[in-house]
C-alpha cells in the first residue's frame, strides 16, 4: 500500500504505516492562508525559484544585454513589424515579443530581459514544485529543481528562447488548472484557480509548439474526466490567446513557403551514448551540438541520467495512486504523445511524414524543432521525481533523497553560472542608438535593408557568439533581411518574401540600388563589422553614406516607390491583440464573477464535476 | 447533475470552431511546396548551429 503524507489538524500524518511525522509550522489551513501565511507556507518554492534564477543567472544579473542566438533585446525597441508579425514570414515573435518590448517600455530593455529570463526560471521551478502533489519540502524542492534544472532547459537558455522557455514554465501552471478542475481544487499546496489560470495563460508566449504541448497534456485529462465545459472553455480561451498569430499567419498576401529541409535540420539527434530515444527520454536530442550540457557524451553522466528518468518514472507510477486517474493518464499520455512528436523527424517514414505535413500545413513549421515538445515529459520526470523523493523521505531514506534531489543538479553542472560562464552581458556600441534616432524619425515609410546578407550576426563586442541580427526588432519600419539560417553547411530558407526578391536583386550584377528602390526600400544598413561588410558596400558605391560610423554604415536611397500593400495600414494585428486582451479579462475575472467567467473557466455552479 | 443547454456557449463554440477550421483551410490554400531554386547570394557564414 503507498505511504503518504496527508495534513491533518496540526501535524502531518503519514497514513498507510500509522507513523506520525510532527510538523510544527505546516501549512495553515484555507482560512489562515493570508499572504503571509502563504509565504510562510510556501518557503521552499520561494526559496528553490530565487536559488534557481541566483544560480542560474547570477553573472549576468547586472546591466548590460544578453545577446546570443535568438535572444535579442535592443534598447527603447518600438512596437515595429516584429511585434505585430506584420512582415511576410511566419509569426514567430507573436505575441512574445509585445511582452518584451512592452516591458523594455516600462523597465530599461536590459533589465526587462532579465526580469523575463529570470520569471521564466522561477515560475518553472515553483509551477513544478506546487503542481506536485508532496508535502515534504525536500520533494517540493526536487520536483522544481528536476523540471528547472535539466538537459532540455540548458538547450533552450543556451539558443536564448525566452519564449519557448515562458511557455515552458506555464506548463506546470496550465497542468494545475486542468487538475484543479479534476480534483475540484483541493487547496493547498496544489496553485488556487487565479494563479493556476494567471500561470498557464503565459503558456501562448511559446507559440505553437508550447501550446501543442499544453493540449497534448491537459486536453486527455479533461476528456478522460469528462470536463467537457472546461474542455471547451480551455479551447476558446487558447484560441482567444492565440488570435494575434493565427490572424498575423492568415491575413498575409503571400503564399507561405516553408522549407522541408528544416525537418532534417532541426530533428532530434543522439546527444548521448544512449543513442536518439535514450538522449530524448533524458530530456536532451537537442539539434544543435552547441546546445548539449558539457559531458552527456560520456557514459557514465548519460547511465546516470538514464537512471534518474527511470527513478521519476518510478515515482510517477507510485503516483497512481494519489492522482485521479484522469490526471495521471493525461500527463502520461501527453508525454508520450510529446515524445513521439520530438521522435517522429528521426526516422525516414516519420520525417518524410513531417516534410509533408510542412508543405500543405506552413504553420508546422512552427513545430519542425520537435524536442520542444518533450515539456510535457519533463513536466511528467518532475512530479514523479518529486513524490519518489518524499516515499525515501517516509521511508526513512533522508540522505539518499536528499541525493536524488539535488541530481539534477550534479547531472547538468553546466547550466549553474551562466551555463558555466558562457552568458555575459555587453553593451550596443552608442551608434546604434545613433542610427535608430535618425531613421525612426523619418516619417516617410519604406523598408530597411540590413546588410550584409545574412540571418545572424557575430559582434566583436559581444563576444562574437551568434545572434539573430537584432535590426528587425531597433527599427519601427519593416526591416528586410536575410531570414535563411544554416545548421553546419546546410542552408534551411525563411519563408519571407520580400527577403528573396532582395536576395535576387543583391544576387544579380551590377548596381542594386535601382532594383531596391523599386521594392520600395528607403534605408539601407550596412554592418561593417561583419564578414563580407566591405564588399557589400561595393556594390553601393553611388549612394553617399547619411550617416557613417565604426560599425554602422546608413544610406538613404533617395526616391522612394510605392509598393502594393506596404504602407498601407492594417487592423489585423490590432484586433488580433484586442482578442487576445479580451480572452486575458475575462479569463482572469474575479472568480466570485461565476456567470462572467464560466465561459472560460469551465466552472458553474459544478456541472463539470461528476 | 444535468447540463442545461447555454445558447452563448454554443455560439461562441461554434465561432471558435469555425475559426479554426476556416484558418486551417485559408492555410493549406495559401501553401504550396516549392520547386523553385533559393536564390544564392555571396554571404557571410555565420551558422545557427551543427548538429
Amino acid at each position: 500500500m503507498p505511504r503518504v503524507l496527508t495534513r491533518a489538524p496540526g501535524r502531518w500524518t503519514l497514513t498507510s504505516v500509522g507513523v506520525r511525522v510532527r510538523r510544527p509550522s505546516a501549512l495553515p489551513g484555507p482560512a489562515s492562508f493570508g499572504a503571509g501565511a502563504g509565504l510562510r507556507s510556501r518557503w521552499p518554492e520561494v526559496l528553490l525559484g530565487l536559488g534557481v534564477v541566483l544560480a542560474i543567472l547570477g553573472p549576468v544579473l547586472g546591466r548590460g544585454y544578453l545577446l546570443r542566438y535568438d535572444l535579442v533585446f535592443v534598447p527603447d525597441p518600438p512596437f515595429g513589424a516584429t511585434v505585430w508579425g506584420s512582415g511576410s514570414e511566419l509569426p514567430r515573435a507573436v505575441p512574445s515579443e509585445l511582452l518584451a518590448v512592452g516591458l523594455s517600455r516600462l523597465l530599461p530593455a536590459d533589465v526587462a530581459e532579465k526580469l523575463l529570463l529570470a520569471g521564466c526560471l522561477a515560475s518553472a521551478a515553483v509551477g513544478a514544485a506546487r503542481l506536485t502533489p508532496v508535502l515534504h519540502p525536500m520533494a517540493r524542492v526536487a520536483a522544481g529543481l528536476g523540471y528547472v534544472w535539466n538537459p532540455w532547459v540548458y538547450g533552450r537558455l543556451h539558443l536564448g528562447q525566452w519564449a519557448i522557455l515562458a511557455g515552458y514554465a506555464a506548463l506546470p501552471w496550465a497542468y494545475a488548472w486542468a487538475a484543479g478542475v479534476v480534483r475540484r481544487w483541493p487547496g493547498p499546496p496544489a496553485p488556487g484557480r487565479n494563479a493556476a489560470v494567471g500561470g498557464g495563460l503565459a503558456i501562448v508566449l511559446g507559440g505553437p509548439a508550447m501550446v501543442l504541448a499544453a493540449v497534448l497534456t491537459c486536453a486527455p485529462a479533461l476528456a478522460l474526466a469528462r470536463q467537457w465545459r472546461a474542455f471547451v472553455a480551455g479551447t476558446a480561451t487558447l484560441l482567444g490567446l492565440t488570435a494575434p498569430w493565427l490572424l498575423a499567419l492568415v491575413s498575409r498576401t503571400a503564399p507561405l513557403d516553408v522549407d522541408e529541409q528544416g525537418v532534417a535540420a532541426f530533428a532530434a539527434r543522439a546527444d548521448t551514448p544512449l543513442g536518439v530515444l535514450g538522449s530524448v527520454v533524458t530530456l536532451g536530442g537537442v539539434w544543435s551540438r552547441n546546445a548539449v550540457p558539457f559531458g552527456r557524451d560520456q557514459w557514465p553522466v548519460a547511465v546516470l541520467a538514464l537512471a534518474l528518468a527511470a527513478a521519476a518514472g518510478w515515482g510517477f507510477v507510485m503516483l497512481r495512486s494519489r492522482w485521479p486517474a484522469a490526471l495521471w493518464w493525461g500527463l502520461l499520455a501527453g508525454a508520450v504523445a510529446g515524445t513521439m512528436i520530438a521522435l517522429l523527424p528521426t526516422v525516414p517514414i516519420g520525417e518524410r511524414a513531417m516534410e509533408w505535413l510542412l508543405g500543405h500545413l506552413p504553420l508546422a513549421g512552427a513545430v519542425r524543432d520537435g524536442t520542444r515538445l518533450l515539456a510535457p515529459l519533463a513536466l511528467l520526470q518532475a512530479v514523479g521525481l518529486g513524490v519518489l523523493v518524499e516515499a525515501m523521505v517516509v521511508a526513512g531514506a533522508r540522505a539518499v533523497a536528499a541525493v536524488v534531489s539535488v541530481a539534477p543538479v550534479l547531472l547538468v553542472p553546466g547550466l549553474a553560472w551562466g551555463l558555466a560562464g558562457q552568458l555575459d552581458t555587453v553593451r550596443y556600441p552608442a551608434e546604434w542608438g545613433a542610427v535608430r534616432a535618425v531613421v525612426n524619425a523619418d516619417p516617410v515609410g519604406g523598408r530597411l535593408v540590413s546588410l550584409p546578407w545574412s540571418s545572424f550576426r557575430a559582434y566583436g563586442w559581444a563576444g562574437n557568439v551568434p545572434v539573430l541580427d537584432p535590426a528587425p526588432r531597433a527599427f519601427r519600419r519593416v526591416v528586410v533581411g536575410d531570414q535563411d539560417v544554416f545548421v553546419g553547411h546546410q542552408r534551411v530558407r525563411g519563408e519571407s518574401r520580400a527577403a528573396e526578391q532582395v536576395a535576387a536583386v543583391l544576387a544579380a550584377p551590377g548596381d542594386p540600388v535601382p532594383a531596391l528602390r523599386r521594392l520600395g526600400v528607403r534605408y539601407v544598413l550596412v554592418q561593417t563589422d561583419q564578414p563580407g561588410a566591405a564588399e557589400i558596400m561595393g556594390r553601393f558605391s553611388t549612394v553617399e553614406p547619411l550617416r557613417r560610423g565604426e560599425t554602422l554604415t546608413l544610406l538613404r536611397l533617395s526616391q522612394l516607390a510605392s509598393v502594393p500593400g506596404e504602407t498601407s495600414t492594417s487592423n489585423v494585428p490590432v484586433v488580433g491583440y484586442l482578442v487576445l486582451g479580451g480572452t486575458l479579462i475575462i479569463a482572469l475575472l474575479d472568480p466570485a464573477k461565476r456567470r462572467r467567467r464560466m465561459l472560460l473557466s469551465g466552472h458553474l455552479f459544478g456541472r463539470d464535476h461528476q | 447533475m444535468k447540463a442545461s443547454f447555454n445558447p452563448l456557449l454554443t455560439a461562441i463554440v461554434a465561432a471558435a470552431v469555425g475559426a479554426v477550421l476556416g484558418i486551417l483551410a485559408v492555410s493549406l490554400g495559401t501553401s504550396y511546396v516549392t520547386s523553385t531554386t533559393p536564390v544564392k547570394v555571396d554571404q557571410p557564414l555565420i551558422v545557427y548551429g551543427e548538429r
